[in-house]
């Protein structure tokens, strides 16, 4: 192949792109827009997704009632499916992590050892001091207990990086919803030990039981009026951990969702335009021209494949600089990408050529426009939503998890992530990027093999 | 004039898979250098497809062709330098503008630097298209793409112009035109392939015809030869009704 031939083939798609509006608009305005509103919209919406079913590894390393319970409750929620191990590792904080940062599983919950001692002294300490408040006020010489000053015991929460914000909101509530009914069932518990403790033993028991129900777990706790601070002092606190790979513990953001989700979906669209472009040169007669210059087939498509793929590339970059600049303007984080410019630059040519592998597939399948645009479109936004570019992945049903591994946007996206909001690098992204060079490369191979087919 | 042999058509057959009878049925033919030459027949002859061959764009089932005794065949490259094909549809970007066009192309036939730019003003100089030459193709008449479309086929100043009715739908200003160019380009001795279905334009241009049906030559010679072979006929028009029949050709 001539290089000179190649790059008189590469001057010329640059010319025909730069003078085609329309294509230009829609490669170019049609991810923004998508980035623009997408982001905005998501960006401190609430949106509980109370139908997924998401799962949960749970790390008990509590013996007593209050891990129990927790694990108890989270197995009955409807909205969570519980597992306490995975693989042949043996769980601990570290494979928990390890296996929430790469994905095997959405959430992580910790619970420590002795969770459950240290909630009943805790309890203890601020039903004393309760008491010695309700002591002072009838008493003013009376001592008072101060209320404990330590920090709250931590239940560990760790959340797959790539997690909707929205989601995390969700998962967190429900996990507080369990903690407080413990929380205030024991504070009670104390309190009632404490006012009973005068009182004879046979009456005692009776106030017990007529107490039983109010502090009963899986009731609905009403906060009780007993002069203590609800709401200030708490015995339970959530402790959430970003389960990243570079162990840096940034919360991720819609930005960093929507903007690599956006750009790939657009950058995939390209294949219309391409496709429209080799179908024009068949059908206007151009490639018929080129092919009795004895001009091949293969430098035929690789002026095409070097130029739309810079397309895409210049797509990405516009829209990396609209996530820092733009967004932010209104109102939205900035995006942070990682610290890992090369593997995105790597994962972006990679999945830039694997849009134009299609599109050139497209273009030489295809029998007219309407057919390439149509075929094109639908094939797109079929592998985005099976991708998890619209919903995550995880709450689609099995049939659909199993075909988003052959999402070529799937793939993208989640090498994508991986960078921006996991803190992979190129050992982690390595696997996708085959994945997509290898489908730019069937796509090639199919497309010269047609090409020949039917030239013959 | 020159009469040696350039182009050499030797039972040429092609079958398209599927098809019961061949497209092409044991053609062959001669054309020397200088001629201008008549490619006749009506519509599904096998004109295109014996056209498509020549040019490298379809293979023979059987038979051979030859360019000055280079086989096709073996040689493509080489035979591909020795012809220009002007193609029956507008072969050009319509984003481009006509330079753009002619650049573009001649780059793929190899042509460079100031040779390229040579060739490129004398081409759009003998289709009159100089002017104009920044224009783009979609804002372009009818005539002048057709002319644009001749000029990017003689840029490599080619030994053989095969020329696949280009004259469709344009007005007369614009076919006069290209009368004129053609006859200029085969007067400097390009031999012309010259297929249409307008007998007068073959009156005029043509120094030799060959009228083709179902795949074959019916008959071949200058056009006064085979009016004096059929003297009931006046005109080119009344001998290829004669040899091919008035039946309607739709398939």
């Amino acid at each position: 192949m001539s290089m000179y031939r190649l790059l008189a083939s590469i001057h010329k798609e640059f010319i025909i792109l730069r003078r085609d509006w329309t294509s230009m608009g829609m490669v170019y305005l049609m991810p923004m827009v998508l980035v623009l509103i997408v982001s905005l919209v998501q960006e401190g919406a609430f949106r509980a997704l109370k139908d997924a079913r998401v799962e949960i590894l749970l790390l008990n390393e509590d013996t007593g009632e209050i891990g129990r319970t927790i694990e108890k409750g989270m197995r009955s929620s409807p909205q969570f499916t519980l597992r306490t191990s995975l693989g042949k590792r043996p769980l601990t904080f570290q494979t928990l992590k390890q296996h929430v940062a790469r994905g095997d599983v959405q959430v992580g919950l910790y619970i420590p050892p002795k969770t459950s001692q240290r909630a009943t002294k805790r309890a203890t300490q601020i039903a004393l001091a309760v008491l010695s408040q309700n002591r002072k006020r009838r008493n003013p010489d009376a001592k008072t207990i101060p209320f404990p000053k330590d920090k709250a015991l931590h239940i560990g929460i760790f959340f797959d990086p790539t997690i909707r914000v929205s989601f995390r909101h969700s998962v967190r509530s429900a996990v507080r919803n369990f903690s407080e009914k413990i929380e205030i069932q024991k504070v009670l518990t104390a309190i009632l030990d404490g006012y009973t403790k005068a009182l004879p033993g046979e009456l005692r028991a009776c106030m017990k039981q007529i107490m039983g129900p109010n502090v009963a777990m899986g009731s609905t706790p009403q906060t009780p009026k007993l002069g203590f601070p609800w709401g200030k002092i708490s015995m339970f606190g959530l402790k959430e951990h970003t389960a990243r790979q570079d162990n840096k513990t940034k919360v991720p953001t819609s930005v960093q969702q929507n903007v690599p989700a956006w750009t790939l979906f657009a950058m995939f669209f390209i294949v219309i335009p391409l496709s429209n472009n080799i179908i024009k040169e068949r059908v206007e007669g151009t490639f018929t021209r080129l092919r009795t210059m004895a001009v091949s087939s293969t430098l035929l498509f690789a002026g095409k494949i070097i130029v739309y793929m810079l397309v895409c590339l210049s797509q990405l970059a516009l829209m990396l600089l609209m996530g820092k600049t733009i967004l932010p303007m209104l109102g939205t984080p900035v995006l942070e990408m990682g610290n890992q410019p090369l593997a995105i630059l790597l994962v972006a040519i990679c999945a830039a050529l694997a849009a134009v592998g299609f599109g050139i597939l497209l273009g030489v399948a295809a029998k007219t426009h309407d057919q390439a645009a149509m075929i094109g479109a639908i094939s797109i936004v079929i592998s985005a939503a099976i991708g998890g570019l619209m919903v995550p992945t995880f709450i689609m049903p099995p049939v659909l998890q199993t075909l988003s591994q052959i999402s070529p946007l799937g793939w993208g996206l989640d090498a994508f992530l991986a960078l921006f909001v996991r803190g992979g690098s190129l050992a982690t992204v390595w696997p996708h990027m085959l994945l997509l060079l290898g489908f730019f490369a069937s796509t090639v191979l199919i497309s010269l093999g047609l090409y020949r087919y039917k030239k013959s | 004039m020159n009469h040696s042999t350039l182009v050499t058509l030797q039972d040429l057959v092609k079958q398209y898979p599927g098809s019961d009878t061949p497209a092409v049925d044991g053609l062959s033919l001669r054309i020397r250098e200088g001629e201008f030459f008549g490619f006749l027949g009506p519509n599904g002859a096998g004109k295109t497809t014996t056209i498509s061959m020549m040019c490298g764009l379809l293979s023979p089932t059987s038979g051979e062709i030859w360019y000055n005794d280079i086989s096709l065949k073996q040689h493509p490259t080489a035979c591909f330098q020795l012809i220009g094909f002007v193609p029956q549809e507008i072969a050009l970007y319509e984003n481009l503008t006509i330079v753009e066009n002619v650049r573009f192309f001649g780059k793929m036939q190899g042509l460079r630097g100031a040779h390229l730019h040579k060739r490129i003003d004398e081409c759009l100089e003998v289709v009159s298209l100089s002017e104009h030459r920044t224009r783009q193709i979609k804002h372009c008449s009818g005539g002048m793409k057709r002319r644009a479309n001749i000029a990017v086929g003689i840029l490599h100043r080619p030994k053989l112009l095969l020329l696949d009715e280009p004259t469709v739908g344009i007005d007369v200003q614009s076919r006069n035109m290209i009368f004129e160019n053609l006859r200029v380009l085969n007067e400097e001795g390009m031999t012309v392939l010259y297929t249409t279905h307008y007998m007068e334009e073959v009156e005029q241009l043509c120094s030799r015809v060959a009228i083709v049906d179902n795949g074959s030559v019916l008959t071949e010679g200058e056009p006064w030869e085979l009016l004096a072979q059929k003297p009931e006929c006046d005109n080119l028009e009344q001998l290829f009704l004669a040899l091919t029949g008035k039946q309607l050709r739709d398939r």
